[in-house]
């Protein structure tokens, strides 16, 4: 059990975690303007893909020769680990927005959770490399076209979305859903 | 399989470069220039634009590269070939993506904007030099950093470092060391690009490359990190003096003229419209002389302070005949808003503002505009109908009454105490 969370990482993905909730919560209702997203994008929203590349290098350990070998069901332990992990962000983001009156703390846990479950989902599809450039390939493409020209965030844009918008929830819970699926049936791709 | 293929087919670079080139052919094709003339200079210019998004998905295969040979061991061995050199098997395919990416995007806006593919000479070393600084320094990060940080930091580094300058207003000149913004600093039919905006992304593009070279031949961080900061400390320099726009007047030598009583020269791109330019410029300049106006003998789209002989005028290509006789009358008013009135205190309120609107349509009602086509100018909003009545009133009086009359609304034009005059009445 030690050797397992140890080959997860979890102490420097916690550390990496609290930095970008504390950037997130300090960034307040700042917003970055992307030439192409036609309106300025709440920082926020867009911090959270960090934790995607964190949570994949973190879960990165599973594709391990150890776990290979292992007798144990490693796909039912990382699933449960990664819902423990996107449970533990949504958690946070949501302490973190109280106690710093971030009114954009809710759409940012959705949206790590939303990041990590891409992570994942790529991951196990196409590897880690791949997993660690999906959340901010992502971002940018979603940042580019997830918004109208009359500025109205398009319904699929769950990271651009309000944190009332229960389409994006819903979103995000299907690809949490799914990647908790993926990590526990589909064999992590062997870690570089 | 053939180790050609073999080495084509294991490099990130053969999949990038169908998805970085359709990306750059789609944003290409979001009207990014600066006119919609087709002046080649101002479509090369937004050829940049696609680059925001090209450059990082070379990048980041270029990290996946050099993880790759992180990974493989080959950073911790000695070797007597130079880093960059040794590098080029892999590194070649990812950046030949990010380089045909990059001039597919430029070909797809030149084609959509001027309807050739081949851009200004001047726009090819930036575009060319941009992707491959680009991806050599995402190779070298990628041989440092574990490939499941490099990937990521290279796509996302690299987009914030395009993306993030271009979004600064203070200070604006900021935009110019990336060249992705440069579609909306250059240019007017008019003008020309400043080679600063050409040369400032250039020097910091060969800053990087040179960093990334002293990286990957074992230099320490801090020699690399200083030659990045000269070189953006040589770009600021070049692209301090630039503010929003990166433009300079066009060599005049282009000018297309025709007619003789007045002149009438217009940039090639307009030439369909000399002819019908001259026409109405003559019809126009004969009945305002009638009026008692002085005329000038050329009207120029080279942009100058007007003088008694010439004055300035712009068209567009998509101009109709209402559209260029209300470019002569515009040509016939000083600019505005005054100097009083675009003084930063705020104090001075321009009284004249009206004038404006009440001399255009004196103008070209006088040239020979219908009153309907000058209603159409105007608008139905901001009092339209009140201007087109008092134009026509005033076109309506004595020749020396018009004179006085258009003389206060000139001066009313160019000081903030004057206030317009409706009333053409002595």
């Amino acid at each position: 059990m030690t050797l397992w969370l140890r080959s997860r990482r979890i102490p420097a993905l916690a550390a990496v975690s609290l930095a970008v909730i504390a950037a997130a919560a300090l960034s307040g209702a700042r917003s970055v303007a992307l030439p192409l997203a036609r309106l300025e994008v709440e920082a926020a929203y867009l911090l959270p893909a960090i934790l995607g590349v964190a949570a994949n290098w973190a879960l990165a350990g599973s594709g391990s020769l150890l776990d290979l070998v292992a007798s144990r069901r490693m796909g039912w332990w990382d699933a449960g680990l990664l819902a423990a992990v996107m449970a533990c962000e949504a958690a946070l983001f949501a302490l973190a927005g109280l106690a710093a009156g971030n009114p954009w703390a809710t759409g940012a846990g959705r949206n790590a959770v939303g990041f990590i479950a891409v992570a994942m989902l790529a991951s196990r599809v196409a590897g880690w490399r791949l997993g660690g450039g999906a959340p901010i390939a992502v971002m940018i493409g979603i940042g580019a076209i997830g918004r109208r020209e009359d500025g109205v965030v398009r319904w699929w844009a769950w990271p651009l979305a309000s944190p009332a918008d229960p389409v994006a929830w819903a979103i995000v819970a299907t690809l949490a859903l799914a990647a908790l699926g993926v990590a526990a049936v589909i064999p992590p791709k062997r870690a570089p | 399989m053939r180790p050609g293929w073999r080495w084509a087919w294991s490099s990130s670079g053969v999949w990038i470069a169908p998805v970085a080139v359709a990306v750059a052919i789609w944003y290409a094709g979001q009207s990014l220039a600066y006119t919609a003339d087709p002046w080649i200079v101002a479509h090369s210019a937004a050829g940049f634009a696609p680059l925001m998004l090209t450059i990082p998905l070379a990048a980041a295969g270029a990290a996946w590269e050099g993880s790759r040979w992180r990974h493989a061991g080959w950073t911790a061995i000695p070797w007597s070939r130079d880093g960059l050199a040794s590098a080029v098997p892999l590194l070649a395919p990812v950046t030949a993506a990010g380089v045909l990416a990059s001039l597919a995007g430029m070909a797809a806006e030149m084609r959509t904007g001027t309807g050739t593919f081949l851009p200004d000479v001047r726009f090819l070393a930036p575009a060319v030099l941009l992707p491959v600084a680009w991806t050599v320094a995402a190779f070298a990060l990628g041989t440092s950093l574990n490939g499941l940080w490099a990937v990521p930091a290279a796509l996302g580094g690299a987009y914030a470092a395009l993306v993030l300058p271009i979004t600064v207003t203070n200070p604006v000149w900021l935009r110019h060391l990336t060249a992705t913004r440069m579609n909306g600093a250059c240019c007017e039919t008019s003008a020309d690009v400043d080679w600063r905006a050409l040369a400032a992304p250039s020097l910091v593009a060969l800053g990087l490359l040179a960093a990334s070279w002293l990286r990957l031949n074992h230099h320490g961080a801090i020699p690399a990190a200083l030659m990045v900061g000269a070189a953006v400390a040589g770009g600021a320099l070049l692209a301090h003096g630039l503010g929003r726009g990166a433009q300079v007047p066009r060599d005049p030598s282009a000018l297309v003229c025709a007619g003789a009583a007045p002149v009438v020269c217009v940039w090639p791109e307009h030439a369909n419209l000399a002819a019908s330019a001259s026409g109405i410029a003559a019809g126009m300049t004969g009945k305002w002389a009638a009026a008692g106006l002085p005329v000038p003998d050329r009207f120029t789209e080279r942009l100058a302070p007007a003088s008694p002989a010439s004055h300035s005028f712009a068209l567009s290509r998509r101009s109709s005949d209402p559209g260029i006789r209300q470019a002569f009358a515009m040509a016939m008013l000083p600019p505005v808003p005054p100097p009083c009135a675009a003084s930063p205190s705020r104090d001075a309120v321009w009284r004249g503002a009206d004038a404006y609107p009440l001399l255009l349509a004196w103008l070209m009602r006088t040239g020979g505009s219908s009153a309907a086509e000058i209603a159409g100018m105007l608008g139905g909003e901001g009092g339209g109908g009140r201007v087109l009545a008092a134009a026509e009133q005033a076109a309506s009086r004595p020749a020396a009454e018009q004179r006085v009359w258009f003389a206060r609304n000139l001066t009313a034009l160019s000081r903030c105490d004057v206030p317009a005059a409706f009333d053409s009445a002595p």
